[in-house]
Order: structure tokens, then sequence, then C-alpha cells
């Protein structure tokens, strides 16, 4: 750690990182939602009937539903029929079939954004889907992948190349009757990612998307899909940013995880959509439904985030843990500054028997924000010797801000065994001292004890990850010390 | 969340039975009626579909309250089962009503009042205006609004300055005509630095309606010890809220205990509202059959340097549901807050239930705030080891139910409070004892 001496008016002025705005012809469809923008999505995408009878289900149920309010969120009214639905770059018809072609505008975009397509694929060994606006763009290594039988491709393809596959598993986690964004989604997503792992294999190397929106007035609801066959394991990165935009833009994400007997999912994400400026204008709205399924006996879903951006963020990555023996996890570093709100947590719901699950949850609050950590741990009849242990931390940094913990249990086996701990406090002024009075500056000696106090996530995250993930957290809370 | 009003029949029957009440002489006391009559009206009984009122479903007693609320007292049967508590200030209240019969202290001393609402307000002008209705909060439940609609019969204890009161204050509340609701309003008043002790016992034989509501100043510098037991027939439905609220240096020391009813909620709200105050707060819940217990506390902080320490506890036996929420709410002036949570639940069969949310709610960063809730089971060391001294199966289960409930109970002053208890822990042992 630097000591570098950097005046703490200066960070708190310094912009998002990642708020460029990349100028490239896109093909989008007006705002507006009705039965024949879904038609139009799904012929543009040149999706099979079931795909269109299944959105158009899911269209019909949303509008009988109404916004969940349950959240202690302060979410503006959104307007659903100002957003556009679909926002694809523009392209030659045949779409590029290998880096070279990708309109290098794209490549700078994500040059900029520290993913260097070439170098990090072929370094890091990660085959990389990227997604900008609602449409994937390019997927790295698909070869490689090819000869281990991993599917891992964007979802549209996957819809035409692997329909069987698709209209087996989609909706199965996350059914579109599930909650108000997770029927939004069914009904207009575009893109996202699809991963197959066929039985036995242990997928060669890890598999990461980047999500970024770019155009305006544009919403993004992309939907992932991710099977892992008997036996299988796969870890799945998932990285997020957007530009700076005054107007609040709208992301609704579903992504479903099917762990079939002795297979493990790991799924990471670094959340960085543009979080807002300091009086809150702008920033993402992130609504977003995540559900692992452990179908199969012994398998496991093991969650790990890192939400460091969006405006709000309304998010809880669950595991039904159906299959005896079968685990979930749950590690998450949630930080909010300036006016950010954050209502996050898990589900973890027991159904076999021996199942276990562990949440660690970490929330820091800065500015003026408000974290809230909510989960529930539900212990069925049927769960005999289920495991419970929970662990939710909240750091406070400043006096104008709110952290909250909600977490509900619900236990009906007597077998079970469910703890919680949870602790609020801010930075102790004598760990403070203490590192001051080694020689660090005031914010570097916080950034050492944020990073401390995170730890425990972030030995979970995949490397590369890990490291990005302490550079996120020290520039988020730039300027909220001092 | 939405409020879904009541059923109009229901709604409608109310109505009638509050026009048709009997009214006070004391214009104020109508117009604290009416406001929580309206209020009700718009906000009807609680349903599931409310956050707060999601594990527990009043649908029983809200059918049944008007009709009950006509059933006119009968002479009573039996004795009462109360509590013989030596040296006690004993006022009793059977089926609601105020019962100098059986209410041990014949002459009451000056400060602590009882009888109908409507009487006392006309015999005391000022002294329960200043007080009644500023604590509770009728939007808080439609049960608390329509306590305070109808509430014809309570008793106030109020503490001047300065005043150390030895004997313990006991009020009993018995119910025995069957199918009545009663709707107990009691009032507490300690001074600057004035001590008391009340224990609250709520007991039926016979399936009845309780809906109490009670408010507790502690001023400056005063310490209140309060206990409320629980012990109602498995046919009666209970709902109670509590009110308290702290100036300066007061201390409040709470054990609620529930080891009755068929369903029974209760539900503590402390308000630390003056630097230095501090609160703990006990429950033991004990459950069998099919009964529905839930019990709730909240403590909010709102002034610099409170403190506060919860500890529940839960003992669920049979097919009984408990419901368990803790809410540790620090507002953001509370700098210097410490504040303390345990939840621990044992469940001993399987259908046996508990739902429990102990929540933060924090908006001051120079805080100490912790919770902690564990569910499980008997441990398997402890009977193992207790097995191995020679004790059989049965004995080391009691053993160990016992010392789960026992560290709740051991401070307990009143003794005769702390005998119920144990037996009542006794009738759970044997009922329930493989």
């Amino acid at each position: 750690m630097s000591s570098k001496q950097t005046d703490v008016k200066d960070l708190i002025e310094r912009k998002y990182e990642h708020g460029f705005i990349t100028d490239i012809e896109t093909d989008t469809v007006p705002p507006g939602l009705d039965e024949d923008v879904i038609r139009l999505i799904s012929r543009k995408k040149g999706e099979p009937q079931f795909m269109l009878d299944w959105r158009l289900k899911s269209f019909k149920h949303w509008q009988t539903m109404s916004k969940p309010n349950w959240a202690k969120l302060n979410i503006a009214p959104i307007n659903y029929q100002d957003i556009s639905y679909f926002s694809a770059p523009k392209r030659p018809e045949d779409g590029p079939q290998s880096l070279d072609e990708v309109d290098p505008k794209l490549l700078e975009t994500y040059e900029k954004l520290g993913i260097p397509l070439h170098e990090r694929a072929r370094l890091a060994g990660v085959a990389v889907d990227a997604v900008f606006d609602s449409v994937s763009v390019t997927t790295t290594f698909k070869g490689k992948l090819a000869e281990a039988g991993v599917i891992f491709c964007p979802f549209s393809e996957a819809v035409i190349n692997h329909p069987e596959l698709i209209e087996r598993y989609l909706g199965t986690v996350v059914p579109y009757r599930d909650n108000f964004f997770a029927a939004l989604n069914s009904a207009v997503f575009s893109d996202g990612s699809f991963v197959y792992i066929p039985k036995g294999v242990r997928c060669p190397m890890e598999l990461s998307t980047y999500f970024r929106i770019n155009a305006a007035n544009t919403g993004q609801f992309e939907r992932t899909l991710i099977i892992a066959d008997e036996g299988s394991h796969v870890s799945y990165l998932e990285g997020c940013t957007a530009p700076m935009r005054d107007e609040n833009q709208l992301h609704a994400a579903v992504v479903e995880l099917v762990a079939e007997q002795d297979a493990e999912i790991k799924y990471s994400t670094v959340q960085n959509w543009y979080p807002g400026d300091e009086e809150g204008r702008g920033g993402i709205y992130n609504f977003v439904t995540k559900r692992g399924d452990c179908r199969g006996d012994r398998s496991k879903v093991s969650w790990t985030q890192v939400e460091a951006g969006s405006a709000i963020t309304w998010k809880y990555p669950s595991c039904i843990l159906r299959g005896n023996g079968s685990i979930g996890e749950f590690y998450s570093v949630a930080v909010t500054n300036n006016l950010q709100q954050a209502d996050t947590g898990t589900k973890m719901v027991h159904i076999g028997k021996n199942t276990k699950s562990t949440i660690i949850s970490k929330g820091i609050s800065a500015g003026r924000a408000q974290n809230t950590y909510r989960g529930l741990v539900k212990i069925f009849p049927t769960a005999d010797n289920a495991r419970n242990y929970t662990q939710c931390d909240s750091l406070l940094m400043g006096n104008q801000c709110g952290a909250h913990t909600f977490p509900y249990m619900e236990i009906k086996n007597p077998n079970a065994v469910v703890e919680h701990e949870a602790t609020t406090s801010k930075i102790a002024d004598d760990q403070l001292f203490y590192c001051q009075q080694r020689g660090l500056s005031e914010e570097d000696a916080v950034n050492m004890i944020v990073n401390g106090f995170c730890k425990e996530v972030f030995r979970e995250l995949p490397m590369e990850f890990a490291v990005e993930a302490q550079a996120l957290m020290n520039v988020s809370l730039e300027g909220a010390v001092g | 969340m939405t409020k879904l009003s009541n059923n109009p029949t229901e709604l409608n029957e109310l109505k009638a039975l509050w026009q048709a009440r009997e009214q006070s002489n004391s214009a104020w006391l109508n117009q604290l009626q009416k406001h929580a009559f309206d209020i009700f009206s718009s906000s009807g009984f609680p349903t599931t579909r409310m956050e707060d009122w999601k594990y527990t479903d009043t649908r029983n007693i809200a059918t049944n309250y008007p009709q009950w609320l006509k059933t006119q007292p009968q002479t009573i049967a039996h004795t009462p089962a109360l509590l013989d508590i030596d040296n006690s200030i004993h006022l009793a209240f059977i089926d609601g009503h105020y019962s100098p019969e059986y209410s041990g202290t014949k002459q009451l001393p000056p400060g602590i009042i009882a009888g109908n609402l409507g009487d006392l307000a006309d015999c005391y002008p000022g002294l329960l205006q200043e007080k009644l209705g500023k604590l509770a909060n009728n939007n808080d439940s439609g049960f608390v609004a329509i306590n305070t609609a109808f509430a014809c019969d309570g008793a106030a204890l109020l503490l001047p300055d300065n005043q150390d009161l030895e004997q313990p204050i006991y009020l009993s509340f018995f119910s025995s005509t069957p199918e009545i609701t009663i709707q107990p309003r009691l009032l507490i008043n300690l001074g600057v630095n004035s001590r008391a002790t009340v224990l609250e016992h709520y007991s039926s034989n016979v399936a009845a309606i309780t809906n109490a509501v009670t408010e507790i100043n502690c001023g400056k510098g005063s310490e209140l010890t309060w206990y409320k037991l629980q012990d109602e027939h498995i046919d009666a439905w209970h709902t109670a809220v509590q009110y308290a609220h702290l100036d300066q240096d007061a201390t409040i020391k709470t054990t609620q205990i529930d080891i009755g009813a068929g369903l029974a909620r209760n539900e503590l709200r402390l308000t630390l509202a003056g630097r230095g105050a501090h609160a703990e707060a006990k429950g033991l819940l004990m459950a069998d059959a099919q009964r529905h217990v839930d019990s709730r506390i909240t403590v909010e902080h709102t002034a610099p340097e409170t403190s506060s320490r919860e500890r529940y506890r839960s003992i669920l036996a049979d097919c009984a549901r408990g419901v368990f929420n803790g809410r540790i709410l620090v507002q953001a002036e509370a700098q210097k807050t410490a504040a303390e949570l345990t939840n621990k639940n044992l469940l001993l069969n399987s259908g046996a239930e508990i739902n429990t949310k102990p929540e933060l709610e924090i908006y001051a960063d120079d805080v100490k705030c912790a919770h902690g809730s564990t569910t499980g089971q008997l441990d398997e060391t402890s009977m193992f080891y207790l097995i191995s001294r020679g004790l059989n199966i049965d004995e080391a289960r009691n053993i160990l139910i016992r010392a789960f409930a026992g560290e709740l109970l051991t401070d307990i002053s009143i003794e005769a409070l702390r005998n119920r208890v144990q037996s009542a822990l006794e009738e759970l042992e044997h009922g329930h004892v493989k």
C-alpha cells in the first residue's frame, strides 16, 4: 500500500472511471412496451415460436403485477413506456466471426474497461462473452471450450442452436411469475450468456461475461442460464459498467443456475454500474433476480458478489437446496457511498436432508447512503440435519449513512441448527491511530482496514477479480473519510 | 404495506357497539376515543399481508371480537388462579372490570388508581389527560386503536418524584366468562428518581379475547422493574402492546413470559429518549400443543450514550409455532449507543416451528450494535455428558431444558412468579418426555 498524499477534495470530485460513452451506431427500438415490441425483439433475434409464446405469456403476467415495495429503498417512479427495450450495435449482416472483425471502437471500449479481450483471454485463460447494451458482441475461446464439450455462447445463439436445452431449462429456476422484474425480463430480455457443462466435465477455464449499457434511454435485460450436468464443475465471472448519464437507467437481469447431482457452480460478480453523482443524479437501477437450484444430491452453488455500483441495488442471489447433502454459499461485499441505496442479501431454502449453507455478508455504508442486508434462511420439515451459519457485519463511515440488517429465519425442523450473528460499528479510532502511527495516510489506513474487513469475501473471488475488487473498493470509498 | 380494511359486517357491528358505549363526562377522553375509532375504521384489524403480522393470523380474533365484546360478565364461579405474592399491592380485574373484592389491597396507597377510565378521568382531571394515549400509537395496529377506542377499565400508577415503592404492584387480569372480550388499559408514570416493581398477570379458564395496552413513562433517573406473565387458557387469544419511554438516566428491566393462550402476541416498544437511559429486556416463550406465540420487541435509541440488552428465548414442543422479532433502531442523534440482542430457540419436536428475525436499523455511526440468533435442539454432547454421569435420558433432557430457561429466571424478584414459571416448565417437560 502506497502512502500517496491525495487531497480528499480531489478524491470526492473524481469521476466514475468507466463513465465514457462509445460513439458507435446502434440499432435501437423506439421507447415503449407492448406486444408488438416483444414480437419485434423476438423476430430480430430469429427466435423459434416457443420463445415468443413464452415472452408473451410473461408480458401478460407482468401487466397484472405491481412493483414490489417491501425493500428499504426509495425508488422514484419508473415509466416503463419511456424505456427502449432493445439496442444493438449495428454490424454487418453476417456478424463478426472473430475478434479481428469486431468493430474496433467496441474493442477500444473494452480496453478502457480494462478487459483487453485478446490479452485477457490469452494470459488469464479466461473465455469472455461481452454483452454490449443488449447484444452479445463476441465470445472468445469458443473453439477450445467446444473440445471439452462445454457450450458457452450468447443466449440468442443458444436459442437457435440448442433449443431443446433452452426449452427444458428456461424459467425452471426463476419462473416468469416469480416477481415483477423477473416477469419483465422474461418478456423483453434480449441477450445474455448460456453455459452448459456436460456430465463429468470440469470446465477447463473460467468463463466470464462483461456487461455494458451504452445507449441512452435503454434498459438492459440480460438473462443468463448455466447448467452444470452431473459431476461437472464451472466457475463463472460477471462484470458490469455503464456510462455516466443524468437520467436513471434500468437494469433488470435474471440469472438461473442449475446444478445436477455432484455438480458445482461458482458464480462471481463484480458489479460496478454507474452509481450516480454525489447529488444522486443518474445511476443505474439494478433490479436483479439470481437463483441457483441445487437439484441433485451433493450439488453446490456458490455466489460471490462485490456490489460497488448502481444508484439502487435490489438483489438477492439465492440457493434452493433441494438435493440431499447440497451446499449453498453466499459471500457478499456491498459498498454504498453518496446517495446510493442497496437492499441485498440472499435466500437459502433448505429442502433436502443434510443440506448446508453459509452466508457471509459485509456491508459498508458511507456518505448519505443506505445499505441493507435482507436474507432468508428457510428450513423445511424435510430438511433433517440442515445447517446454516450466517454472519452479517456492517461498517459505517460518516454520520449520515445507515446500515440495516433484516435476517428472516423460518425453521420447521428440530434437527436443524441455524446460527446468525451480526454486528454494526465504525472503524475503531485505535485501529486508525495504529496504522497512521506506522506512517500510513488516513486514506490508506482506511483502505487497509476496509480490505481486511472484506477479506473473508475477497478470498472467495477468482484471482483476477480479487485484485479488481480491492481496487474498486478503494475507488468507491474515496472521499468517504476526512 | 397495503392495509386491508375489515370485513364490513365486523366493522359495522363494532361501529354500533362503539356508538352505544357509555360515554365519559370528559370531553378529551371522548375525543381521544373517537380519534382512535376513526383510525381503526380505516385500518381494520391487521392481516398476514402486513409485514409485521406475516406469521400471525388474527382472523379468528377479528371475527369474534365484536360478538364477544357484547358478552356481559357472569358471576365468577371459581376462585381465580392468582399468584400469592407477599406484601404486594394487588389490583384484581375480573372479566375486564376492576374488582375491589378480589383485590388484596382494600385501600389503595396514594398515586395508585384503578377502575373505569371514564370515572377516573372525572375524579382526577388533568392527571390522566396529560398522559393517556400519549405514547400509544393508534396507527401501529388495529388492536391498539380499538383498545383506545373502547378502553373502559384500567389502572394507573402515578408515582411522584423521589419515591421508592418497596411493595411490588400486582395487576391481575382474570377472565372467567366464556367468550368475552376484555380491553385493559394501563398507565405507569414514574417521577424523577422514583422506583417501582410491577407485575402484569393475565390468566383465564375459558375462551376469551384479551387486548391490552400499557403506557409507561420513566422519569429522569427512575427505575422500573416490569414483569408480564401471560398464562391464558389454551382456547384464549391474547394480544398486548407496551410502550415505554425513558428519560435521562432512567432504567427499565422487563421480563415477559408467555406460557399460555392458543394464540398470543406481545409487543414491547421501548424508546430510550434521554442520555444515559438503559434497558434490559428479557423474554421467555414456552409453547406446546398447537399454540402460536408471537413475541416482539423494538428498542429505539433516540438519545446519545444509551444502552440496551435484549435476551429472548423460546422453547417449542409438539406443533407449537413461535415467532420472534427483535428490532434495534438507532437514530442518527443516538451516537455512542451500545445495543445487543440475542435470541435462542429450542425446538423439542418435529412439528414445532420458529420464525425469527433479529433486526438492526442503524443511522448513527459511532455505535456498537450486535445481534445473534441460534436455533437448534438440545446439545448432544451435553446430553451424553449427563447420561454418562448416570442420569437417564429424561432427566438429562429436563436438566438441559431447565438450564436453557433458567438463565432468564434467576433474577426474577417475585418468588411466586418464579415458581409459576418453574411449574409450567415441568409441565412442558412431562408432557413431552419421549
